[in-house]
């Protein structure tokens, strides 16, 4: 059995070099919500499901292998913020415990980079799944203390839910987790066009060819402003890099005049739940950098007598 | 030809005698057949009949160029005649080639047919060692040695007569069961008719025209169903199901559940209690695309006539007793339940629609998506008797669409729900619907996307030209998704024409699913008591696909129309005819031949685990409260699945027991095998 409300925090790569506001939310959140986040020392890159498993599938798995036997060690589920990683490390887990014939091959030749051996012990869990199933809007609503009153287009991304049969969270057409989350926070979820498509950064696209990514990006900032929101969504930093850099991108190469705030799911969570706006870290980045979140201080009510 | 052709030897017995249980003494003739060059051409059929005449117990051994042929059967009778040959041994073809044939010789000289044993040197060797002619000479020496093996302990089977009753049930009403319940009346058997909706026609009744004639659907069927409505021979329940059924081949006892109306019979149809009705509920039989009170006649010509009342929606005001000037409305109607004996059984429950909720990307049924429908949804709007009044209207406004897009093979030809079979009707019912609304509204934009058109068959090519010459789209290709403006409202189509390779997004104010046919619900209960195999797909199996497409996997039992797979109407109406021939042959007949090819069991070995039982396709074995099992000699198919899985060899199937299937094995391999 693993520990109970204990989670070994994979950081990735993106969110501790790009936005360190993520992961300081995410601490915050867990924190106040009662989890205890155990670092895990030495973890590499996930690596990107993508890239990596394109190229060499088996070494992807090693890769994999090596941080869920960290966090094995450390006799506890991992807990990531990230899209990507959530992704690599849920399918490695799941597939390496009910293939054998894999695993022993994979324990192979984590012998010989160290003492590693995969064991299939321990769950891979997405903190937006963590949020909205294992906490849920019914729990949240107990912690907070402000809400924002915003709208926010939501953007899921492609890891955190497809493969469905893999994944088994829920339903990639229409999913609602994030939504009825974001509702106890205050926040309605505006709906716009072909919403559940890729951001356009994911499998190597981005880094391998910068003018599809910002196409694919481009069709998705159009279908966004159409509905106006307050802010932009998201659940994975490197959607949450797609966002930033690309609303830059379009204003300075594209005629474009976009300025929508781009919050990750843990920021929004953390401002509600007490951090300062300046923590959320909006400051140090792209877009809107003047956005007051604002919204209403709760009132809690003194324990009755 | 004459019989010089071949080298008749006829030996004296020169191996030793073997003893066999039976007291007669076999002696067993042996035939090679040349079969032109076949066999000839590659086996050396003379040392094998040479090698045969050393058997122990052979009599005679010769070969001949054409063993079917007259003079050669003759020879096998001859032998039987003259040298007092008690079994046969013929090394040609295969037992299903002309087993029978030299089967029914014998049995023509007095000699039990099941003292034949047929070898195939043919299928089995010579075709498929042709350059190997030394080999393949040895290979059909030892086949024919275990055939001889085989023959010398072969038994007398018997042949028992079993009376049928002369009565039919027939399960579903749609157009296959009308159809073979109405060819067996004709043929002069009274016909159980059991449907378990409160009217018959089934799913035609719903067309509003049929392909590729475009031919009035109703003006097809209603001869049919009056005529069985009016049938002096056959009994009619609706709002009927079969609750349990026993017996085998030629007896069957059916107890029939038949939920009540709570509208007598003599209901003049006049409708005042449907009119003053205070409830609205979606109409079933209309796919939702009208309105039905609680008490309703489902269509205007349904039969029977009798209205029907909803006990789930209805309130209880009693309005329509009160009403009805005949006082035909009783709520305090029960079920009731009849017994029935039958000799033969029809199963014709047809298919259902494939609800394509799941296929997520197509958002059926979602809020929002309102405007996405079936196709027979489809037929109804486009139906004489509908709300829109025949025309095409879009569900969420109400307004005449301007583009319409249909999209094929939806839960068919598609691994991921599962469905792997083509439906082979939906690009021709598509077809036909498109080109009737094209012909409706020529300024309307309607599209088909397909994966490949399937329009096989006399008149459906020339349909399927007709549609495109009138302007109907068709665009090859296998939408991803439907997506719906968030703010508009409007459909899109997302396609890919893959002949251009063109992403396309296509305006869709209606998009039209052709959706598959597939088994219809309750199918596994009603299999359950029939006792009959299901495919992989769900329908119900047929016992041999092209030989027998109507018989399913239990003698007595057949199958009509849809429920074996999907079909079109016409193929419908013929498979359900063949249906009716066949089960009414032993009713028309009386009686049945069943050769008792059957296991019998020793009781002293059987350990009453019951593993027989539960291999029996047929259900041709009962186990008794303690445990012992008993075989139903008329149900049982003689596949004898039953023997390997029995722990004790408690149970045998004569002929091919155990120790008769050794001494075979024996042959083949060469005496290799040793046995302790």
């Amino acid at each position: 059995m693993v520990k109970e409300k204990t989670f070994a925090f994979f950081l990735g790569c993106l969110m501790p070099n790009r936005y360190p506001a993520i992961e300081k939310s995410t601490k915050f959140v867990m924190d106040k919500l009662g989890y205890e986040l155990l670092d895990m020392e030495r973890a590499t890159c996930c690596p990107a499901p993508g890239v990596f498993r394109s190229f060499n599938k088996v070494d992807w798995m090693v890769a994999a292998a090596r941080n869920l036997c960290i966090a094995e060690q450390l006799d506890a589920d991992i807990l990531t913020v990230c899209n990507g990683c959530f992704g690599t490390l849920q399918e490695v887990n799941k597939h390496l415990q009910e293939n054998e014939e894999h695993r022993i091959m994979v324990n192979e030749r984590l012998k010989e980079i160290g003492d590693y051996e995969f064991k299939g012990t321990i769950d891979v869990r997405h903190v937006a799944e963590v949020l909205g199933y294992e906490v849920g809007p019914w729990g949240i609503e107990d912690v907070i203390v402000r809400k924002v009153n915003i709208r926010a287009a939501i953007h899921y991304g492609c890891h955190f839910l497809k493969p469905t049969r893999i994944r088994e969270i829920e339903s990639s057409e229409s999913p609602t987790i994030v939504e009825e989350f974001v509702e106890a926070l205050g926040v309605e979820s505006v709906r716009f066009k072909e919403q559940l498509t890729c951001c356009g950064a994911g499998g190597g696209v981005k880094a391998y060819d910068g003018n599809a990514s910002m196409t694919i990006f481009g069709e998705k900032m159009k279908n966004i402003d159409e509905v106006k929101p307050d802010i932009i969504l998201d659940i994975c930093p490197f959607c949450h890099l797609q966002y930033e850099t690309g609303q830059d991108y379009l204003n300075k190469n594209k005629s474009c005049n976009y300025d929508y705030p781009v919050i990750h799911l843990s920021q929004l969570t953390a401002y509600c739940m007490g951090m300062d706006q300046e923590f959320v870290g909006l400051q140090y980045q792209l877009m809107g950098r003047e956005y007051i979140f604002g919204g209403e201080e709760l009132e809690k009510e003194e324990e009755a007598i | 030809m004459t019989v010089k052709e071949g080298k008749v030897k006829e030996t004296e017995n020169l191996g030793e005698m073997v003893e066999t249980e039976e007291s007669e003494e076999p002696r067993i003739g042996v035939f090679v057949c040349h079969c032109g060059h076949n066999i000839a051409g590659t086996v050396d059929v003379a040392k094998v009949a040479e090698y045969a005449s050393t058997l122990p117990n052979v009599v005679k051994a010769e070969h001949y160029m054409f063993m079917c042929s007259k003079p050669g059967v003759q020879m096998v009778k001859d032998s039987i005649e003259e040298l007092g040959v008690n079994r046969t041994v013929v090394a040609s073809c295969s037992k299903n080639q002309h087993g029978r044939t030299f089967a029914k010789a014998i049995e023509e000289v007095g000699l039990n047919k099941h003292r034949h044993q047929q070898v195939n040197v043919r299928e089995y060797d010579s075709w498929v060692h042709q350059k190997e002619k030394e080999k393949a000479t040895q290979k059909a020496m030892r086949l024919v040695e275990a055939g001889v093996n085989r023959s010398r302990k072969l038994e007398d089977v018997e042949t028992r007569r079993v009376e049928t009753t002369k009565a039919a049930l027939v399960i579903g009403a749609g157009i296959a069961g009308l159809r073979s319940a109405f060819d067996m009346a004709e043929l002069g058997i009274p016909v159980v008719l059991v449907e378990r909706e409160s009217t018959i026609g089934g799913h035609m009744t719903r067309l509003n025209k049929t392909f590729p004639t475009l031919e009035c659907p109703q003006c097809s069927i209603s001869p049919l169903t009056n005529g069985v409505a009016n049938h002096p021979l056959i009994e009619l329940y609706t709002n009927a199901q079969v609750k349990s059924v026993e017996g085998s081949l030629g007896n069957f006892e059916i107890e029939i559940e038949i939920k009540p109306r709570y509208v007598k019979d003599n209901c003049t149809s006049c409708g005042d209690c449907a009119a003053n009705c205070p409830v609205e509920v979606p109409s079933e039989w209309d796919k939702g695309m009208s309105m039905r009170n609680a008490i309703y006649k489902a269509y205007p010509q349904a039969i029977p006539a009798t209205f029907v009342r909803d006990k789930i929606n209805c309130i209880e005001c009693n309005t329509c007793i009160n009403i009805c000037p005949v006082q035909a409305i009783d709520f305090s109607m029960e079920s009731e339940t009849k017994t029935v004996k039958v000799g033969s059984i029809i199963v014709a429950a047809g298919y259902q629609e494939y609800d394509p909720t799941e296929i997520e990307p197509y958002h059926y049924g979602q809020e929002g998506y309102e405007d996405v429908i079936t196709q027979l949804k489809l037929e109804r709007m486009l139906s004489p008797t509908s709300l829109t009044n025949s025309q095409v209207l879009r569900p969420t406004d109400g307004k005449i669409p301007e583009s319409v897009v249909m999209i094929q093979c939806v839960g068919s030809r598609n691994d991921q729900v599962g469905n792997k079979y083509c439906t082979g009707v939906c690009c021709k019912f598509a077809i036909k619907n498109a080109r009737i609304i094209k012909e409706m509204y020529p300024d309307m934009d309607v599209s088909i996307c397909y994966i490949d058109i399937r329009t096989p068959g006399l008149n459906f090519e020339e349909l399927y030209k007709s549609a495109q010459e009138i302007g109907v789209r068709f665009i090859r290709g296998r939408p991803s998704e439907i997506i719906r403006d968030p703010i508009s409202g409007e459909l899109k189509v997302i396609v890919e024409d893959t002949l251009s390779q063109t992403p396309l997004q296509l305006n869709a104010d209606l998009v039209v699913l052709s959706a598959a046919m597939v088994p219809p619900e309750g199918i596994g209960p009603l299999g359950s008591k029939l006792h009959v195999l299901r495919s992989q797909e769900g329908f119900l199996k047929e016992f041999h696909i092209k030989m027998n497409p109507t018989l399913s996997s239990k003698g007595g039992i057949f199958l009509a129309g849809t429920i074996q797979g999907p079909k079109d109407i016409s193929e419908t109406v013929a498979h359900a005819g063949s249906a009716a021939a066949l089960a009414a042959a032993p009713l028309v007949r009386g009686y049945i031949e069943k050769e008792m090819l059957v296991p019998s069991v020793d009781y002293d070995l059987c350990v009453k685990c019951g593993l027989c039982k539960t291999v029996c396709a047929p259900a041709a074995i009962d186990i008794d409260e303690n445990g012992i099992p008993t075989v139903n000699e008329v149900a049982c198919k003689s596949c004898g699945m039953c023997m390997p899985v029995c722990p004790t060899a408690a149970i045998q199937l004569i002929n091919f027991s155990d120790d008769q299937l050794l001494d075979e094995i024996i042959a083949v391999s060469g005496g290799g095998i040793v046995c302790e």
